[in-house]
This record gives structure tokens, sequence and C-alpha cells, in this order.
């Protein structure tokens, strides 16, 4: 029970707990989970920014080559060395223009230049393709004499023409003479227009994306410059320069000859994720940006997700908990109230038991419930009764001997004391009780517990038991002592009338044998006045109005000869109240008074019996007195029990008083002699209850 | 055996069992004098010396009392009983003779310092043996208190 409620009253928190523990997990499992998927994500596109700058770079890469490639070709023609070598001659040879002209328009033609030119070695320009093109850009020229010197085909990176302002490259290529291989004649420049193939290469993205873009990039002093146009800035292409001071800028990282993955925010102030190389051989450095917003759309839309997920997860935890908790509530709600109804009951039960129930204090021995059987036996009230204490209503005990009655029960040695007392009840009445004695220990109290039981007719039975167990011990004595006299009597006699048969002695034998005879006869009659006396109490007619005086006639004219044998006078009281009896054994008891009578008249010389009744107190007493021996104080009891018989010489054998007792005993009435003493006569009277 | 007469009480409301014994005790002259009485009391007023038992003369005090249990009046026990508490008569060897094999009885009559007690045996040959063992110890073998 008190582990139940602790554990009760701790549920919620368990509760509470498993909650937490779940949303924790939950939360870290989400959390890991995204953590996961960003950097797959993340290395996803980083993977992809590195593949395109890879071959985007590649890309450059041959390109570059292939126009290099292309230049060497060019610069190691003979012809065309022999040609401008001509060409240069102070002798203009319109054939040898021609002839040039030709392998430049050739030129031109197979590999989409823009422009072709034909530069002395200062630079100036002798012959163009197409034709009458304005001198060729400072930013051209400026190489000449680099190019001149290195004898290497050079590119010229991208730069604005002076003519039309547009972005150029121009491949420059010498051209030595044929005749002194280390002398550089002329140069060919041949240039590239970067929106042809450069521009579209570096715009072009693989995949479908909004903010994508690839840049080229330069260093340029302290800034970096933008070689091509930007996706959203117009006329970037050379004219947007950044300072290699701004450390964000995935440019100027590039410029600086970072490579790899960065983050960064770009020009336009936007966060973002860039994969820088360097084009080998050049002062490029390519970069592939993307917003880092636009990688993180999905990013965050899986991470809304993944808070709603596990949004929803915690409530359902929360719920599933709340519905859990709920549950056990109202259980525990249930199981209360169903100990609170069975508390009830009980106490409603305990309170109503006919069994007298007391609880009392274990130190003041005050009472502190007593029920309703012990209420009412004792007639206190529940309020006069917890003023009062044990021993109180024991009158048998003082405060001192009951306390030392309990002790075994105090110290543990006996659980359970069982008694037998006295209840003194309000009024005074006792009445005798058996207590049955525990002291329970519940929780930190100990009280003590009687279930007391009103032994009263209890105590009356075991008392008539006891009565009935006496007389029958009485009567099985008497019977074996009253039996065997006449068998000693018949075997002395009949052994004595052998002897005097021996020896002659003729004269006692007719005695002997009258002894004999009598003997047997006493014991016939025993035999038939004991099957009497044990058929009272079992064979009981049923009770009716009997009129007593016919009934007394009827008695008299039975006992006709033995009254006028004795000269009895019998005098019978007219107008008697009829009786409501068993007629058959009421005659047995007038009979045997009667009898009893005539045998006791003694030397009496007008012998007389009266058969009346008296009123006293408002019961019927009837007697038979008769005016004989009379019987002395002494034995007036006696006379009634079996067998007894105050002058062994008369006649009868001693059951006759005995079976009228029995059988005024079963009609509920008493029975008893009145006399003054011997000689003075007697006054049998007997009562009949009302039944 | 000495010269002197020997006297026997005998308390028995039984006029038939009073009969045997008189006869088996004349038969083998065990005592001078049987005196029969029918009840208690009548035993205790001839102990006593009372009524018509005042002349010690006629009727000595007893040498031996035989005596019933179950008599009219008074009872065997209660007259047992008198005579054991009795200054004078508490000598008197009492032999409680009866037809009662009841162990109470018994064990009542020791109570009251019975001297001896016997139950009457039903076989004739051997209520008379009884009867002369009784009277040869009792009256022969036992040295008398007078």
């Amino acid at each position: 029970m008190i582990n139940d409620d602790r554990s009760e009253r701790r549920f919620p928190y368990i509760m509470a707990g498993v909650f937490l523990a779940l949303a924790i997990g939950i939360i870290t499992a989400g959390y890991v989970s995204f953590q996961n998927y960003q950097q797959r994500f993340r290395k996803e596109v980083e993977s992809q920014l590195s593949a395109i700058v890879e071959l985007k770079v590649g890309e450059l890469d041959r390109w570059r080559k292939d126009r290099l490639e292309h230049g060497s070709i060019i610069s190691r023609v003979e012809t065309l060395s022999f040609l401008v070598r001509r060409f240069f001659a102070d002798v203009p040879d319109p054939e040898i223009r021609r002839q040039l002209h030709g392998w430049l328009v050739n030129y031109s033609e197979s590999f989409h230049y823009d422009q072709l030119r034909l530069l002395d070695v200062n630079g100036t320009t002798l012959m163009s393709l197409p034709e009458g093109r304005p001198p060729a850009s400072v930013a051209v020229r400026k190489r000449i004499a680099e190019v001149v010197k290195s004898k290497q085909v050079t590119i010229v990176d991208f730069y604005r023409a002076d003519s039309d302002k547009r972005v150029y490259l121009t491949m420059l290529i010498p051209i030595r003479s044929n005749l002194d291989e280390n002398r550089v004649i002329g140069i060919i420049a041949m240039r590239i227009d970067p929106e042809k193939y450069l521009y579209p290469l570096i715009r072009q993205w693989p995949t479908a994306s909004t903010t994508a873009e690839t840049l080229l990039v330069r260093r340029e002093g302290d800034d970096v410059l933008f070689l091509n146009e930007l996706k959203y800035e117009k006329n970037s292409a050379l004219n947007l320069r950044i300072s290699l001071n701004n450390t964000t800028l995935p440019a100027a990282m590039a410029a600086l000859g970072k490579e790899g993955i960065v983050e960064g925010v770009d020009y336009r102030d936007e966060p973002v994720f860039a994969c820088l190389k360097t084009v080998p051989g050049t002062s490029w450095h390519l970069v592939a940006r993307i917003d880092k917003a636009e990688i993180y759309a999905p990013l965050k839309e899986r991470l809304w997700l993944m808070i709603a997920g596990v949004t929803l997860l915690i409530i359902l935890a929360g719920v599933t908990m709340t519905l859990v908790w709920r549950q056990q509530r109202l259980a525990v709600y249930r199981r209360q109230a169903g100990i609170e109804r069975e508390k009830g009951r009980l106490h409603d039960i305990i309170k109503r038991s006919l069994n007298e129930i007391y609880l009392f204090n274990r130190d003041t021995l005050q009472f502190i419930f007593v029920n309703d059987g012990g209420m009412a036996n004792l007639g206190y009230s529940m309020n006069e009764l917890q003023r009062l204490t044990v021993f109180d209503i024991i009158p048998e005990f003082t405060e001192e001997s009951f306390r030392t009655a309990i002790t075994p029960l105090l110290t543990g040695k006996q659980e359970r004391l069982v008694f037998e007392t006295i209840h003194r009840r309000k009024d005074g009445t006792p009445y005798q009780v058996e207590v049955y004695l525990q002291l329970i220990e519940s929780g930190d109290a100990a009280v003590f517990l009687a279930i007391v039981n009103d032994i009263t007719v209890r105590k009356q039975s075991e008392k008539e038991l006891h009565n009935k167990n006496a007389e029958l011990e009485r009567f099985a004595y008497t019977v074996s002592h009253d039996l065997k006299s006449p068998i000693i009597t018949i075997k002395g006699f009949t052994g004595a009338l052998e002897k005097d048969l021996l020896k002659g002695n003729y004269e006692r034998m007719a005695g002997d044998l009258r002894r004999v005879s009598n003997a047997a006869d006493k014991m016939n009659d025993l035999l038939r006045d004991l099957l009497e006396l044990s058929t009272i109490g079992h064979v009981v007619n049923a009770p009716e109005p009997v009129s007593m005086n016919i009934l007394v006639d009827d008695v008299l004219a039975q006992l006709a000869g033995p009254l006028n044998n004795n000269n009895l006078n019998v005098v019978v009281q007219s107008g008697l109240p009829s009786v409501f009896c068993d007629r058959r054994r009421m005659a047995e008891v007038v009979q045997n008074l009667v009898e009893n009578a005539i045998k006791h008249t003694g030397e009496q010389a007008v012998p007389q019996i009266l058969f009346g009744m008296r009123e006293e107190s408002g019961v019927n007493i009837y007697f038979v007195q008769d005016n004989g021996t009379g019987i002395d104080e002494r034995y007036h009891k006696i006379i009634f029990g079996l067998f007894n018989k105050l002058d062994s010489k008369s006649s009868g054998t001693g059951i006759g008083l005995a079976l009228v007792k029995r059988i005024i005993e079963v009609h509920g009435g008493q029975v008893w002699v009145e006399s003054e003493g011997v000689g003075k006569g007697s006054r049998f009277c007997f009562t009949v209850s009302k039944m | 055996m000495k010269g002197e007469p020997l006297t026997i009480l005998l308390v028995e409301d039984n006029l038939d069992h009073a009969e045997l014994v008189i006869r088996n005790m004349e038969d083998f002259q065990v005592a001078n004098t049987i005196i029969h009485v029918e009840d208690g009391e009548a035993a205790l007023d001839y102990l006593h010396g009372r009524g018509k038992y005042a002349d010690r003369q006629q009727f000595p005090l007893p040498h031996l009392m035989l005596l019933d249990l179950r008599l009219p009046k008074v009872d065997g026990l209660e007259v047992l009983k008198k005579v054991k508490t009795d200054e004078v008569l508490r000598p008197l060897p009492v032999v409680i003779l009866t037809t009662s094999e009841a162990e109470r009885d018994m064990a009542m009559a020791y109570e009251y310092h019975a001297n001896s007690y016997v139950t009457k045996p039903v076989i004739f040959e051997e209520f008379s043996k009884l009867l002369r063992d009784l009277g040869f110890y009792w009256l022969a073998w036992n040295k008398r208190p007078w």
C-alpha cells in the first residue's frame, strides 16, 4: 500500500523524465540526421563546383594550348617567313604582298580569328585583315618588343581595343627571317574575340541553377580584375576591379592563388560557395560560385521539414505520455475510490455485526470504537464509551490486573488471548462473555481489538448439560447397582439352597425360594419402571385441555383395589380448573402420587388422602395430601432421586417419584413435598406451566 | 482367638443380602454376635449408643463394621465420614461391602479412610469365601483396637 502510494506519487516525475529523454532523443536524432544530410548535400555541391571548375579550366587550358600550338606552327612556316622578309624588303613587291595576303586570309578563314595583322618589329601595322584597320591597340603594341626579343608566341591577355573599346585577346606570332633564325622580322597578330568562344565557355553552366556563375579574374596590382561579363553587373569585363584586401571575396582569394572550395561573400555582397582554380600558364583564375541561398534553399526546406517532423514526434510523444499518465491517474483514482468504498462497506459490516467488537487504545486502554452489538448489550452510547476504559466494564479486573493479563500481547509472546469474564452493563447487570483479544499494529498505530461473545445462553446450556450428565451418571450408577442387587440375592440363595439341600436343612428352603422369586419380581419391576422412565421426554403426546377432576376420578377408579384394601378415604376438591397437558402423563403423575400416599399410610387408623389445588401469586399449585408417616425435612430433596427409598422395607422400586419429577419438568412445572415431620403426614405439590 | 465376645455391625438395607451375610458368618463362626441395621441413621444411632441402642451391655461397640454404600436416609459414605471423623470411633475397622463397582464410590470411600473396599461377588461360593476371609482377617489376624 505504502509502496504503491510512493510509486504513484513518483509516477508523474517518471513520465516527465521519460518524455524529456524522448524529446532530447528525437531532437538529437533530427539534428544528427540533418547534419548528415547537410554535409552530404554540401559535399555534393562542392564536388559539383569542383567538377565544373576542373572541366572549364581544362577547356581553357586546352584552348590556349591549341592557340599557342597554332601560333607556333605559323611561326615556323618558312614560306611565310620568306614572304614576310620579302615584304619588309625595301622594295615593295606586289606579288609578295599578294601572296602574303593570301596566307593571312587563309589563316583568318580557317581559324576564325577576328582580325589579323602583320606588324613590323615596331608595332606598325603593315597589313591588316580586314584591310584598312586602324593601328593596333596600345596594349598589343606594348608587347611587340617583348615578343621580338623572346621570339615566342605570346598571347596578349584580355584588353580593351583602342578603337571599338571591346575586349579582345591577341596572339602575337613572331616571324623570323628565313635567313637568320635569330632575327624576328615581323609579327603576325591574330585577334581573338572572346565572345566567340571564351566567354560562352565561361558563362556556360552545366546544371540548372539560377545563381551559379563562373568568373575569370586576374590579379592586377593590389586589385583583382574581372575578365568577363558578370551575370549581375553590366559592363564589368576589365572594368570591375576590387581590392585584394577584400579577403572574403572569392575572386580576391583566387587572385591570390588560392585553390579549392571556399566560402565567402561575392561582389554583390552575397554569401557564396566557390571553387577556385588557376588556369595553368596564365594569370587567370577561374572562380565558380553559387549563392549559399540557392544551396541552402532545399536544405532550409529540409530543415523545416525536419523541425516539423521533430515537433510532431515530440507532440506525439507528449500526447502519448499524457494519455498514459491520465490512464494511470484514472486507474489510481478508480482504485482509491474502490478502496474507499470497500473501507466504508467494511466499516458498516463491522459496525452492524452482532458480535461485540471493541477497539481500544494500546496505552490508555480507552475505547476508540465500539460497534452496534457492543453498545446495544452494554447500554452505553459511543460518546459515553469513548470516555471509558476497558477495565470500567470488566469488574473482574482492575487496571493493574488487566495490564498484567495483556502483557503477553504487548511483548509479542502471544498473538491472541482468549478468556472468559463478565461485562457490566450501564445499568449494572452483568453478563458472561468470551473475549478474543488481539493487538493489531497497522501502520504507526497500534490498537487492541476485542471480539466479544455474550455466552450467557451458552453458559446456561452448559450448566444444563452438566446437570443432565450428572443425572445420567447417577442413573447409570443406580441402574447398575439396583439391578445387580437382585442378582446377588438370586445367586446367593440358590447357593444357600444347594447347601441346605445337602445338609437336609429343609425348613429354610421355602423361605429361600421365596427370596429368589421376590428378587426376580423386583428385577422385573425395575425393568418395567426403567422403560417407563426412559420414554419420558421422548414419547410425548400432544398436549390438550384436561379436566383435572375427570382425570383424578379416572385414576382413583383404577386404584380402587389398593385404596379399599387400606381403608383409604380419598377426597377430591371440586371445580378444579382444566390443565393444558399430556393427558396420559398427567394421569401417571396423579397415580404415582396416590400410590405413594397409599404406601406410607403408616399406623394411621383413618388414613385419608386429599387431592386439591391452591393458588399462590397467580400460580395454580395442585397437591396430594395424606395424613400418613410424613417425611423428615432432611429427606425432602432426595426422595425425588432415582431409586431413592426412605424405607427399605416398603414396596416399590424407588422410581415412582423420580418419574413424577421428570413428567412435571417436561411440562415446565415444579414438584416438591411439604411435611411438618415424621408422623404428621405429607403434601406433594406440583405446578404445570400454562403452555 | 481370645475368649471375649466379638461383635460385627452389619449395615445393609437389602434384607436378602443381610441374610446371606449373616448366614455365612454364622457358618464360619467368626463372630459371636452380628447386629444388623438397615439404614445409615440406625447405624450411627447404634455406634453412638443413642435411642434404643443406649444399652452398651446389650449393644456393645462392634469390632468390625460391614457397611453398604447405598442406604436409605443417611448414605453409607456419610456414615463412613462420621465414623472416621469421630475421635472415639475412628479406629473401628470399616469394610465397605457394596454392590457398586463405580470407581467414584471406591475413591470416595478411601478418601474417607475406609479400611477396606470389597464388592459383593455374584458367585455364591466366592461370596461365602469372601465373608469367611473378611471375618478371619479382621477379627482373628488383625490386631483389634479394642
